[in-house]
């Protein structure tokens, strides 16, 4: 299962980079890089930092 | 595995596996074995938090504690941990909710009300409440209050 990082797009226009599952947004990181990074508050590169940093525990997590 | 099966043992796998090289597998950081502390520091510290966010909505085991667990079976210090969430955008929090004087009132009646058949049971329990009350003590600061912590002169029964 290939576990990348994206850019999608929320229904309220913001593009911001998540943890998907196939190209397919991944549902827990995607809700918990929404919260933690305030999204439409914060930065979208900070999400996208966050993105990056939760990145390897998915990978590990889907290989497991 | 999911992330409801994650508990602190697993994330000090995850630790080790971040800086193990496994030919067999492409690595979890980019540059592997050869990332720098700070990067592998983080990478768990993100791990963390999101368990513990996990944990929070999903109601899982795990949630009740959670985070001082796995913060401490991870190898983070406590600074480390905080200095890794110094950049994080704060929400304001609300202020808690407080009792009016007029519902202060209402207690103290109750209170005097409800210990009619015993005016030492009255007092004592009266006492207590404007201690808590206007000295913000905790509970535990209340049962181990002696006579000679009180500052002033006090009429021995």
């Amino acid at each position: 299962m290939a576990v990348t990082l994206e850019w999608v797009k929320l229904p309220e226009g913001v593009r911001f980079r998540t943890v998907c599952r196939n190209g397919v947004p991944w549902f827990e990181p995607t809700g918990f890089l929404t919260q933690y990074g305030h999204i439409g508050l914060g930065s979208s590169r900070t999400v996208d930092t966050y993105a990056e940093r939760l990145l390897p525990f998915c990978q590990w997590v889907s290989r497991e | 595995m999911s992330f409801a099966e994650i508990h602190p043992g697993v994330l000090r796998r995850f630790r080790r596996d971040l800086v193990v090289y496994d030919a067999s597998q492409p690595p979890l950081l980019k540059k592997g074995a050869d990332s720098s502390d700070r990067t592998i520091r983080d990478t768990v510290a993100m791990a963390l938090r999101f368990m513990a966010w996990y944990g929070e909505q999903y109601q899982t085991d795990s949630a009740p504690g959670m985070t001082s667990k796995i913060r401490s079976s991870s190898g983070l210090r406590f600074a480390e941990w905080n200095s890794w969430n110094e950049g994080r955008p704060r929400v304001k929090r609300k202020l808690p909710k407080t009792l009016t004087s007029a519902q202060l009132d209402v207690c103290r009646k109750w209170i005097m009300a409800a210990y009619t058949f015993d005016p030492v049971l009255q007092i004592r329990n009266r006492a207590i409440f404007e201690l808590l009350l206007g000295g913000a003590l905790r509970l535990g600061a209340l049962l181990g209050l002696k006579t000679k912590n009180i500052f002033g002169q006090i009429d021995e029964c």
